[in-house]
């Protein structure tokens, strides 16, 4: 492509995204592999237009047997498929009794079901059937050449071949090759974890898939796993450690936390890179590029955020004062964006004092050394979810008034509130729309639509309205 | 020599009589496809109809394109005497003369040129090489003479004698070389035409010259966005303006951007300026679903006023008035039907393709028809039916004022068809066909695959029928008569004579034996 045609693309492309039309993916739980939370292009959502803000899905899922706050999480959304019935915006949604949905979101139309059968006991530690979010394919990007996975050493071919494929992990531990188009298996499944392993983190990076399992279930151990699906035999890999999730570099290496430290893996082999002593915690860390390397922060379980470098493992670059001080913490993973005058952000979500908020950070310079300076804090949101930004907004769900045994109370709701991402102001709640707690699993945002579940297993979306 | 003059005169007066022609893409300006002049067949003994004759031309498809609908002119001066001229392009840069009483050549014309630099990607749909745009057929001059127009794959238009094909003017450059252009409409001195995909690389837009121009100035309008892919090219109303939809595309009024609507642009002042345009509300969806506003209307009169209808692969109808369409805001219009088809939103084998139809009935009722392609909408239940319709169907409303407003009231909904084109009436009969062509543009394991080499092997074969147009009750079909599909060609109906074309470049004559 000559320079000219670059530029016609380019302007094509920014004409597109004015107008609300180019269709983005969030293609893994966080949004991307670094668990940023951040859609960096909505072009329908603006700090105009989200006061109008409507209830434009709601979809309850009665063929989860379970009910409760992990057992529904909210979806990867792949933003145009071109499918042999046309072009859709699809959510795949996976179920805690291994059913797998693709919805069609315009519609509110179910375009696919998969139920993938497979026996399993289930308790509350070790809940039955897929267990984390699907992973889509490398999101697309305009004009840019589609990329193709090979898998396991099977030549794909026009006949087995899927245009936008999905990767689930089902209870049995095998790692499906979906077709978007119709759900089908492309290939039979691939052996990848033990059977009942609880999974969370499902990424595909460069045709590497990546997850980590905890709680022991399926007797599986508490690890990092990668398979990696450009080789011949679809080689596993494994390397032990307790952590609630991984979140990957822009050099495709692996963070993860421990109770005790963030540890560093390379990638495919998962062969250790480095540790940071002291930053541990029960989160997943983000990961951001910021002056030509990656920079990691992670919540410690003390209640304060570790700011750490790529480049110099062994030691925190910054530590912030602590966020909570009533014992209880920062819950599941954090999030940054850019701003549009290129300040870096960092957002945590603080459970407690009283009832919880969104603190935002800067990433500055102060006197020769990278620092968290605290921006603004959110007014008093319960048991907020890990947020997510799109149009220099932040999305925070509220998921209700909930004890500490992460049951929540009687009576109580989720709310989902819209944020200034400069100031933190109210922009938009939903105020009593949502009618149960809502799930402690995330909080989805592409293409207009800002996605959570309930813990009756009701996925909603709330965003901008699209006649059709 | 006194009976030679005689002659001349009587021959040259017979050529002025009233005649049924059918000089253009969808019968007229207008786009009504609507024969007035039909008194042949009948829905009485339409039912009789045979093949009178066939021809296989020389014309060699390219892409899924072959030949175009027939022009037919029934008065001809011809070196052989007066004759019935049918005139048919075909996608190879050729144009074909045939005696309508014999189905044979009466002259070939075969437009040569420099392969151009630039053609549409090779097994693509959507941007063939070569003519395009069906020709179109002026009015006979003083001496009774008629002039076709043709607009060749380098984008030169041609006028040619009717008579025997010779240039009566020099070509003059009216388009980019395999720019795809559509249907010629001829107004007022006048010729449009529109052009999309952006085949090789040419702009999307509508295009306008003045026969009478000494330096034939080309004008155009570009709406920004989308493509301008009405089959049958823009209808002109009365006061001159030349609608057509824009496709696919975007709707940004502060930035003059109009896609995914229908724009109006008139001649004035040697310029083709925009006079007016109507954008549907919903056109994000449209876009989003690729569900292009892709109809040419049939713009007709009604109750003194001018209106037109159009519609979009979204499957549904829409009423406008040429004098305001769309109102303020551009995006009301008089009446929106509901979803007739594509309950799936499907941008493929679903909706509404091609052109509308328009047609007056003795009691004074006003038509509105639409083709449709894949299964009817589970909600939409027209009072006649003619059991399942899987495929496609040609569906009749008729205009009606209620309550002070215009609205369109569905009337019947024909027999399946594999993927109905557009219609066209004449004494009282529907004259509809499926395509029978592969329309799958999208495939569960590879995704966008659009090629034409997959899609000819896959397409079965086209069927003519004939409908009572009052009812939409089956008359005639033509069962395995046509051996091949069509693709983006057309009906034309004259003097007891319906014609179609295939995909293998036969063309088609069915009328009633011995008439």
């Amino acid at each position: 492509m000559n320079k000219t045609s670059t530029l016609a693309v380019i302007s094509l492309a920014c004409t597109a995204m004015a107008n609300g039309q180019v269709a983005m993916d969030w293609p893994t739980i966080g949004g991307d592999a670094q668990r940023t939370g951040w859609a960096k292009v909505d072009g329908r959502i603006t700090k105009e237009n989200v006061k109008d803000f409507q209830l434009v899905l709601k979809r309850k899922f009665d063929g989860i047997k379970e009910k409760g706050p992990r057992t529904l999480a909210p979806p990867v959304v792949m933003g145009r498929l071109i499918s042999y019935k046309g072009f859709k915006e699809l959510a795949f949604i996976a179920g805690g009794s291994d059913d797998l949905w693709s919805i069609d979101v315009d519609l509110n139309r179910v375009f696919w079901h998969k139920h993938y059968d497979q026996p399993a006991s289930s308790s509350a530690p070790c809940p039955a059937g897929i267990t984390a979010v699907p992973s889509l394919n490398t999101p697309f990007s305009f004009a840019a050449t589609r990329p193709r996975v090979p898998i396991a050493g099977i030549q794909l071919t026009a006949n087995n071949a899927s245009p936008r494929p999905a990767f689930a992990v089902s209870s049995d531990g095998k790692l499906h090759f979906v077709n978007t188009s119709t759900g089908e298996d492309v290939i039979p499944p691939v052996n990848f974890l033990p059977a009942g392993a609880k999974t969370s983190g499902l990424t595909l990076l460069d045709g590497v898939v990546y997850t980590t399992t905890s709680g022991g279930c399926g007797g599986a151990k508490n690890a990092v796993w990668a398979i990696d699906l450009n080789s011949t035999e679809g080689t596993v890999s494994s390397v032990a450690v307790n952590s609630s999730g991984l979140a990957i570099g822009t050099d495709s290496t692996i963070y993860v936390q421990s109770d005790t430290d963030v540890q560093s893996f390379a990638p495919k082999d998962l062969k250790p890179k480095g540790t940071f002593a002291g930053a541990g915690g029960s989160s997943t860390p983000v990961v951001f590029a910021y002056k030509n390397r990656d920079f990691i922060v992670a919540a410690g379980a003390d209640g304060k955020l570790n700011l750490l470098d790529s480049q110099s493992p062994g030691s925190t670059v910054y530590q912030t004062p602590a966020l909570t001080s009533n014992g209880r913490s920062i819950r599941g993973s954090l999030a940054s964006w850019l701003d549009a005058d290129g300040t870096r952000w960092v957002l945590a979500p603080v459970w407690g004092s009283p009832n919880g908020s969104i603190v935002a950070f800067k990433v500055e310079e102060s006197n020769g050394k990278t620092v968290l300076t605290q921006a603004w804090v959110s007014k008093d949101i319960s048991s907020p979810l890990p947020p997510v930004i799109a149009s220099g907004l932040v999305f925070v769900l509220s998921a209700g008034d909930y004890a500490k045994d992460d049951k929540p109370k009687g009576g109580t709701r989720a709310v989902l509130y819209a944020l200034d991402g400069a100031t933190g102001k109210e922009m938009y709640s939903t105020g009593k729309q949502v009618t149960a707690p809502g799930s402690l699993t995330g909080v989805t945002v592409a293409n207009g639509r800002v996605y959570f579940a309930t813990t009756d297993n009701t996925l909603w979306a709330f965003g901008v309205f699209l006649e059709i | 020599m006194r009976n030679v003059s005689l002659l001349i005169a009587l021959s040259a007066g017979c050529a002025l009589l009233p005649a049924a022609d059918w000089p253009t893409d969808a019968a007229n300006s207008q786009r009504t496809n609507w024969q007035q002049d039909e008194t042949i067949l009948t829905k009485d003994n339409v039912k009789n109809m045979k093949v009178l004759w066939k021809i296989q031309l020389d014309n060699v498809p390219q892409e899924m394109h072959s030949l175009f609908p027939p022009l037919i002119i029934e008065k001809v001066n011809t070196s052989g005497g007066v004759k019935q001229v049918l005139i048919e392009a075909g996608i190879s840069d050729n144009i074909y003369a045939i005696d309508v009483e014999t189905g044979k050549l009466l002259w070939k014309k075969h437009f040569e040129y420099p392969t151009p630099e630039r053609r549409g990607r090779p097994g693509d749909p959507l941007c063939p090489p070569g003519l395009t745009a069906t020709p179109v057929i002026g009015p006979p001059n003083a001496a009774g003479a008629r002039t076709v127009y043709t607009l060749a794959g380098d984008g030169k238009l041609h006028s040619l004698n009717i008579a025997n094909g010779e240039d009566v003017a020099a070509p003059f450059q009216f388009g980019y070389p395999n720019g795809k252009s559509y249907s010629l409409n001829l107004w007022n001195g006048v010729i449009f035409t529109t052009t999309s995909q952006g085949c090789a690389g040419n702009p999307n837009q509508i295009w306008a010259v003045r026969l009478d121009d000494p330096a034939k100035k080309v004008m155009t309008y570009n709406p920004r966005s989308g493509g301008l892919w009405g089959r049958a090219g823009a209808a002109v109303d009365s006061t001159g303006i030349a609608w057509a939809p824009t496709g696919d595309g975007r709707y940004d009024a502060a930035n003059k951007v109009y896609g995914n609507g229908l724009i109006g642009a008139r001649v004035e002042d040697g310029e083709l300026n925009l006079k007016d345009y109507f954008i549907p509300s919903n056109w994000m969806w449209l876009q989003k679903r690729d569900l292009d506003m892709q109809v040419t209307p049939s713009i007709f009169k009604f109750k003194g006023r001018e209106l037109m209808i159009t519609g979009s692969k979204e499957c549904r109808m829409y009423l406008l008035d040429t004098k305001s369409a769309g109102g303020e805001n551009h995006q009301t219009p008089l009446f929106r039907t509901q979803l007739l088809c594509n309950e799936e939103t499907d941008f493929q084998s679903a909706g509404i393709w091609g052109s509308m139809a328009s047609w007056e009935d003795s009691k004074g009722t006003r038509w509105a028809l639409t083709p449709f392609w894949g299964p009817v909408h589970p909600d939409f239940k027209p009072p006649i039916s003619y059991g399942p319709v899987t495929h496609g169907a040609v569906v009749a409303l008729r205009v009606e004022e209620k309550n002070g407003k215009l609205q369109l009231t569905p009337a019947w909904m024909s027999r399946d068809m594999d993927q109905a084109e557009p219609p066209v009436i004449a004494n009282g009969v529907v004259y509809a066909y499926g395509n029978g062509e592969n329309t799958r543009q999208a495939y569960a394991d590879r995704g966008l695959a659009d090629f034409s080499p997959l899609r000819i092997k896959a397409s079965g074969k086209a069927r003519l029928y004939a409908l009572d147009a009052q009812t939409g009750k089956e008359l005639f079909n033509s069962g395995d008569e046509l051996k091949t599909f069509t693709h983006f060609s057309g009906l034309s109906v004259a003097n007891g004579r319906v014609y179609i074309a295939t995909f293998d470049s036969i063309l088609y004559c069915f009328g009633l034996p011995g008439h």
